[in-house]
This record gives C-alpha cells, structure tokens and sequence, in this order.
C-alpha cells in the first residue's frame, strides 16, 4: 500500500516533497523490466510459437515473428501495471527459462 | 486499483510518446511524403518530363545491351520495365561480394540518365532507416515504433471517455486546451490507420527485429531460411561461354504462363555469357492485389527451356505480404495513395500536438522554477525536429529547380536540405523564448511550401501544373498539389495561431497549474 500511494502522488502532479523511500529506484526497475526483460521474453515466446505452431517451419517463422509486437507491447504493459516491479521481474524471469528450454533445448525444431 | 492502473498508463503514454516524439515525428513525415516517393523522384528528373511525352521504345533487350556496354563483366545483371509511377527503366548489375550498382535509363530507354536526383528516395530512407547507412537506423525506428505503438494502446487504456473527448474542441479555448483537443481529434478518429500503420511497419523488419523463430527452427541458418521461404532456383556457372538467349521472347512467354494481361517488371540475368545462365521473370504487382506477392518464372539462360515457377505462399508468408502490402500501399492506385497521406497527416498532427500539449502545460511551472533552460531546450528541439523538417523538406524540392544545370544535383539537393534544417533548429534554438516561435517557423514553412508550384512555373516548360493538369498527367501535377496543399495547411495553423499572447498562455498556464490532473481521465 505504501508504494502505491508513493507511485500515485509522484505520477500525479509534481510533488516536491518526497515520502520516506525515493521512487527512482523501481521506476528504473521498471523500464529496465519493460524494455529489456520484455524484449528478451518476447524474443523467446517468439522462438517457442517457432517451434511449437501447427504449421510449416517457415510459416511459424512468419506467424510468430508477426505476433511478436503484440507480445512486446503486452509485455511493456504489464511491466508497468503489475503492482509489484519485483513480481515483473519474477515472472519474465521463469517465464524466459521455460519457454528457452522449450524452444532450444531440443535442438531446435 | 483501477486509478492507479490509469495513472501509471498515462505516465507510460506520456513519456513513451514524448522521448522518441522528434524521432517518431521525422517517421511519420517522412513516412507520408513517401506515399508519393516515386512521383516526386519523376518530379524532380524534369529533364525526362518532355522526352515522356513522346513516348519511350522500352525492351529488356535493348536496356540489356546498355549494361553490355558499361559493364561487360558482371555476375549478376537485373532490368527493370517503367512502371506507370516511375516511368524511366532501370539497370542494375553487381558481381559476388560487391555493392549492387543501379542506374536510372531516359526515359526512352536509350541513354543512362546524367545528373540524377535521389528524388523521393531520400524521403523513403529517411522513413524507415533515418538515412544512416547501417543497420542502426532500422533499430532506432523500430525502437520509436514499438514506443508508439505502446503510446496507442495506453493512450486507448487512458482515454475512457475517448468518444466523448473525440467531440470536444475548442480551439477557441485556452491554447492548452487547444493542443490536447487537437492531439485527441487527430489521434481517436484515425486510429485504425495508426495502429494498421505502426503495426505493419514493424512486421516489414520483423526478422531483424526479432529473428527469434529462424534461429529456434531453422538452427539460426539464414540461407536455409530464405531458401525455404523464397522457394527460388539457384545453379553455379558452367564455366563454359554460351551466348544469351534473347530476353523478349522469354518475357511474353512468362506473362503468357501468368494470364490475365499480368506484366513482368524486373528481368534477373545469373551468369550471363555462360553455359548455365538463368533468366528469372519477374511479375508486377497488379494493381487491385493489397499482398505484395513475388511470382517469377525461371529460363535457362541459353535455350530458353522453363527451369523453375515459384510455388505459391503459404499461409503465414502470405498474410506477411499482406500486412506489408498494406504499409507500402501499392495497391488502389491515387486514390489510397492520397487516402494514405491524409492519414499520415492526421498522425503528424497527433504526435506535434501531443509534444506541443506536454510542454505548454509544463510553461507556467518551469518558466518560474529554476529548470526554465531545460524547458526552452526541449521548446526550441519541438519546432526544429517538426518545422525545421517540413522547412527542409520544401527547400529540398526547391532547389531541385533552382539549382543550376552544371552541379551535381544528388550532392547539392541533400546538402541544402540538411543545411536549412540546421538553420531552421537554429533558429528554433535562439527563438525558444520567443512566443511568436512556432508562427514564424509555420509562416517560413508555408511560403517554401505554397511557392514550390510557382517556381516550377516559372522554371520549367513541360512540369508544371498549367502543362501537367491539361495532360492529365496526375503523377507529376500530384506533387504540385501536394505542396499546395501543405502551404494552405501550414498557413491556416500560422494564422490561427498569430493572436495568441505570451498573456493570455500564462493565465492558461496558471488555471492548469492549479487543476493539473483533472484533463487527464
């Protein structure tokens, strides 16, 4: 409750005055999260669908690198409305080790 | 919860915009110019224009005796057709491991054209690479491109009340008022297009972006990919010579195989003078198809037997070409490509309005607090990034008139338009405080704009609109009405904005400062 007071006062207008802990921190965390944890849990949902779509290599090529936008954007949304930045973290962290696994460990489609 | 959801999508709307905002703006402008890219290259080559009119003796074979000319010794040898929006031939030749060599043909089709322009082309670079030659200009756009199309969707996700905002405007109103309402019309009422438009531009680079799938199923093997993919023919050279078999025949027989009075445009000639050379037909796009789809027939290049025809796309592939189809917007003819540059303009308008909002709401705090040098940092930046580019832009199609015969065009015409958008930023630098900034930079911007057909009257004979408009030749006299109409529009914003005081933007300023979130739900 406390970051989320925290965020709504300093998203809200310029307030000068700054409540105990500074926001820099997890609004860092959170961009960090949001490009660059996005960017590589997209690229892995993107190597999975790859692998695993119900068509020809080449169109799963097509279909998944099509989707990836969305997937991105998706994912640069949530970095963002997630309540906690840790969770975000948490999540396109497991989420980058299983869909890995899955796409490369086999050796590839 | 849901406030709180709200307001960290607003923050992201709003910075996620406003960082890449000068880049996103250069994308979208140049963008739309490029809906008449290659009408503008026609326009800017005027020495063609007359030479047009008699009409040209185009044959692949001829243009092919042409590179036999200039270039004997070449692996690779590609010839393009004129089409109806760039009417003049093209030969191309490169050999393995060297940079394509092309050259525009007169528009006869006899003769290299000399002193050639980079015409619309430099718009078309400047949209989807920024003009830097590597692959870094792919990557800052398709950064900027991602940004806006997260500032679309949070902008939707913000915007609860988007249709009852969508009928609010009052540009009467405080000058504030004015930008948001501007930037809420400009962006609700289009954003199909933007959305379509931001989307299907990033699927056009996606396997650059994210070649995610080619390196999990193909084992990262790019040439097993594209191989795949292309579904093309490919054989070494015999190394023995052989002569060439004529060109023509091998055109009429594959737009023969195609049926429905379907055009060849591009001819590619492997291992020309040897055993093992292989003619490729290429097809045009027909006009009435929006998906891009390559069809080729492939000739051996000494008897003329059918080597090899493209198989059809599969699904995937297909909707690719579609999606690309509709970002390069081939298809329909004039009609979608002015639908096209109305609809870039409205996303133009969206993001300088948005950029132009941000920062006169942030006038009353900054300009009192301390951080005043910042704020006219990033005001003049505003107008050297959006009238500085349209200032340039015009300049360069003017000098295309006005340059002498003996300079070497291509190099003076890219000179000049980089030159005046430095002195335009300049300008916007040192006029940031200034509150009759942005009307001095539209009214300049307007002039250059609205006196391009002017020139083009008094300094060609067979290009301008008097000539063009009775010949009914709507490719060159589009670029005309182009400029006219960015003059009128450029015009008409300078002259709304003439009255508006340092005064009366401060006590807009001062009534936000005390309501400053209330505008944002």
């Amino acid at each position: 409750m406390l970051e989320q007071t925290q965020i709504k006062e300093s998203l809200s207008a310029a307030t000068v005055a700054r409540k105990s802990k500074p926001l820099w921190p997890q609004v860092l965390s959170r961009v960090l999260a949001a490009i660059v944890g996005g960017y590589a849990l997209t690229y892995c949902v993107t190597a999975f669908l790859a692998v695993y779509l119900p068509m020809s290599p080449v169109d799963n090529v097509f279909v998944s690198g099509m989707l990836a936008f969305a997937v991105y954007t998706a994912l640069v949304i949530y970095a963002f409305a997630a309540s906690r930045h840790e969770r975000v973290w948490l999540h396109y962290s497991l989420s980058v080790v299983v869909l890995a696994g899955l796409a490369f460990l086999p050796g590839g489609g | 919860m849901k406030e709180r959801l709200i307001q960290s999508m607003a923050w992201l709307h709003t910075w996620g915009g406003l960082l890449p905002g000068w880049l996103l703006f250069v994308i979208f402008f140049a963008g739309t110019l490029s809906c008449f890219d290659k009408e503008i290259s026609q326009w800017m080559r005027p020495s063609t224009h007359a030479v047009a009119q008699n009409g040209g003796g185009f044959s692949f074979d001829r243009s092919l005796r042409l590179v036999e000319e200039i270039a004997p010794e070449t692996s690779s040898i590609w010839l393009r057709a004129p089409m109806e929006r760039d009417p003049l031939p093209i030969i191309g030749w490169n050999n393995a491991g060297q940079e394509f060599d092309y050259h525009y043909l007169q528009a006869d089709g006899g003769t290299v054209l000399q002193n050639n322009t980079r015409g619309g082309d430099l718009f078309f670079r400047l949209h989807y690479r920024l003009d830097i030659p590597n692959d870094l200009g792919v990557f800052l756009v398709g950064f900027a491109g991602m940004c806006m199309l997260v500032a679309l969707v949070t902008g939707v996700i913000i915007h609860r009340r988007i249709f009852k905002d969508f009928f609010t405007f009052r540009p009467k109103g405080s000058k504030q008022r004015a930008w948001l309402d501007a930037h809420n019309v400009s962006s609700v009422l289009p954003l199909p297009f933007h959305l379509v438009i931001t989307y299907t531009g990033l699927v056009i680079f996606f396997l650059t972006y994210f070649p995610a799938g080619m390196h999990s199923a193909f084992g990262g093997d790019e040439e097993k990919f594209y191989k795949a993919a292309e579904g093309g023919f490919h054989r070494e050279a015999g190394g023995r010579p052989a002569p060439l078999h004529a060109l023509d025949p091998l055109v009429a027989r594959a737009e023969q195989e195609w049926g429905d009075g379907q055009k060849a445009l591009w001819v590619n000639i492997e291992h020309p003078g040897d055993s093992n050379a292989v003619v490729v037909v290429w097809r045009a796009q027909p006009k009435d198809e929006i998906a891009w789809i390559s069809d080729a027939v492939y000739f051996d290049g000494v008897s003329g037997a059918v080597l090899h025809r493209l198989e059809p796309a599969g699904i995937g592939h297909h909707i690719e070409h579609f999606l690309s189809g509709l970002h390069f917007a081939q298809f329909g003819g004039q009609t979608i490509r002015w639908l096209y540059l109305f609809m870039g303009l409205s996303g133009c308008l969206m993001i300088a309005s948005g950029m132009g909002f941000w920062i006169e709401k942030r006038r009353q705090r900054h300009v009192l607090s301390n951080a005043a040098a910042g704020f006219f940092l990033v005001r003049g930046l505003n107008a050297a990034a959006i009238t500085g580019l349209i200032i340039a832009s015009a300049v360069y199609l003017l000098s295309n008139r006005l340059l002498p015969a003996g300079v070497d065009h291509a190099a003076w015409e890219l000179g000049l338009f980089y030159f005046s958008w430095i002195a335009a930023s300049l300008h916007a630098l040192a006029r940031a405080k200034s509150q009759r900034l942005w009307t001095e930079q539209l009214w300049t911007a307007a002039i250059l704009w609205g006196s391009i057909p002017l020139i083009n009257l008094l300094t060609t004979d067979n290009s301008h609109l008097l000539a063009t408009l009775p010949a009914g030749q709507w490719s060159l006299a589009g670029v005309d009405l182009m400029a006219i109409l960015f003059g009128l529009s450029l015009g008409a914003v300078a002259w709304k904005l003439r009255h508006k005081k340092m005064h009366e933007l401060e006590s807009a300023g001062a009534g936000v400062l005390l309501a400053p979130r209330e505008r944002q739900s």
